[in-house]
């Protein structure tokens, strides 16, 4: 990869994901209780969704690692970028069911959308989620094998 | 060093390394882990499985947008009478699902520790206790917390409690303060 533009980029990325992997370490039980209350993991066998629990902080913090040291940074930037259009999208699933159930109106909403930074206002996190999957998609087209 | 020079190579390699990252950590975290084999959400598995049990619950909170059961539920009104009787506990156990460091923050009264996704480190001292008790009150954060009826689904079918035993405070410690009631901090009940 020789674009410095592509080089820098990366890196915010790969800070971003770090920051917020590590903020999902912290207690693992809490990270397991948000992603099953999007309910796109089933709850049978148990181990599928435990093991997302246990495995999606570090996959946020490895890929955050690889975009910011450069080795494997094109499959960091594509996994990142999967990983955080599949939880773009149940954002937008729960957000649309939490407006059903209590009519809250869509610039006005706010929940803890196990993102690892507690309660947020769901239309600026999905206009954050998706610079995030722009950036690294962007990345994933633009860098080269090292 | 090994470098992949296919796309497909890098993933796999990144999957390997967060797999393997996932495991470890959560092994030397001990108690403090997830257990991979153990259902967390039993309450979801006995609504698919039976339409009668706790787990299926149309009679309560269909209406409320709160997560639903089959447990008798307990209101603030009885709250409100329970501070009468905080001091003759004798057949009333309240159990609090919540996390360690959200009890010690602030409990009600009375209240036992029993993280739901801890309990095996709090059942098996206080199970004979709470067959002998007359109603067992459990309660989480309120709202749509849904680790007391998850902790209820457990002491009923995996640690044999009678479902009528257990009651359900769906409003919870937030109800609880909202309501100006006291609070106790600390990990004494």
């Amino acid at each position: 990869m020789k674009s410095p533009a592509v080089r820098v980029l990366a890196t915010i990325l790969g800070l971003v994901l770090v920051y917020y992997g590590v903020q999902k370490l912290g207690e693992p039980a809490d990270f397991l209780k948000s992603i099953h209350a999007y309910g796109f993991l089933p709850t049978r066998p148990p181990w599928l969704l435990n093991l997302a629990a246990i495995a999606l902080p570090w996959l946020e913090i490895i890929c955050g690692a690889a975009l910011i040291l450069g080795p494997l940074r094109r499959g960091a930037a594509l996994l990142s970028s999967l990983v955080l259009a599949a939880f773009t999208l149940a954002i937008m699933v729960r957000s649309f069911q939490v407006m059903g159930a209590d009519g809250t109106p869509f610039f006005e909403l706010a929940f803890d959308c196990g993102c690892g930074s507690g309660a947020v206002i769901i239309w600026q996190k999905l206009l954050f989620n998706g610079s995030l999957i722009a950036g690294t998609a962007w990345v994933a087209l633009r860098a080269r094998p090292q | 060093m090994f470098r992949p020079r296919s796309l497909s190579g890098e993933v796999l390699i990144l999957a390997s390394l967060t797999l393997a990252a996932a495991l470890l950590v959560n092994g030397l975290r001990g108690q403090s882990g997830l257990d991979l084999d153990r259902d967390y959400f039993p309450a979801d598995s006995i609504a698919t499985e039976s339409s009668d049990g706790p787990g299926d619950a149309a009679e309560n909170g269909e209406a409320t947008g709160k997560p639903q059961h089959g447990y008798t539920s307990f209101y603030l009104a009885d709250a409100k009478d329970y501070q009468q009787y905080l001091d003759d506990q004798d057949g009333v156990i309240f159990l609090d699902a919540r996390s360690q460091k959200l009890f010690e923050a602030g409990h009600i009264p009375g209240a036992r520790l029993c993280h739901h996704y801890r309990q095996d480190q709090y059942i098996p001292a206080m199970l004979e206790e709470l067959r002998a008790a007359d109603i067992v009150v459990i309660y989480c954060a309120g709202g749509d917390c849904e680790d007391s009826i998850q902790l209820a689904t457990d002491l009923v079918f995996t640690h044999g409690l009678t479902q009528e035993l257990i009651a359900i405070y769906e409003g919870g410690f937030a109800e609880w303060v909202n309501a100006g009631l006291e609070v106790r901090e600390g990990l004494q009940p």
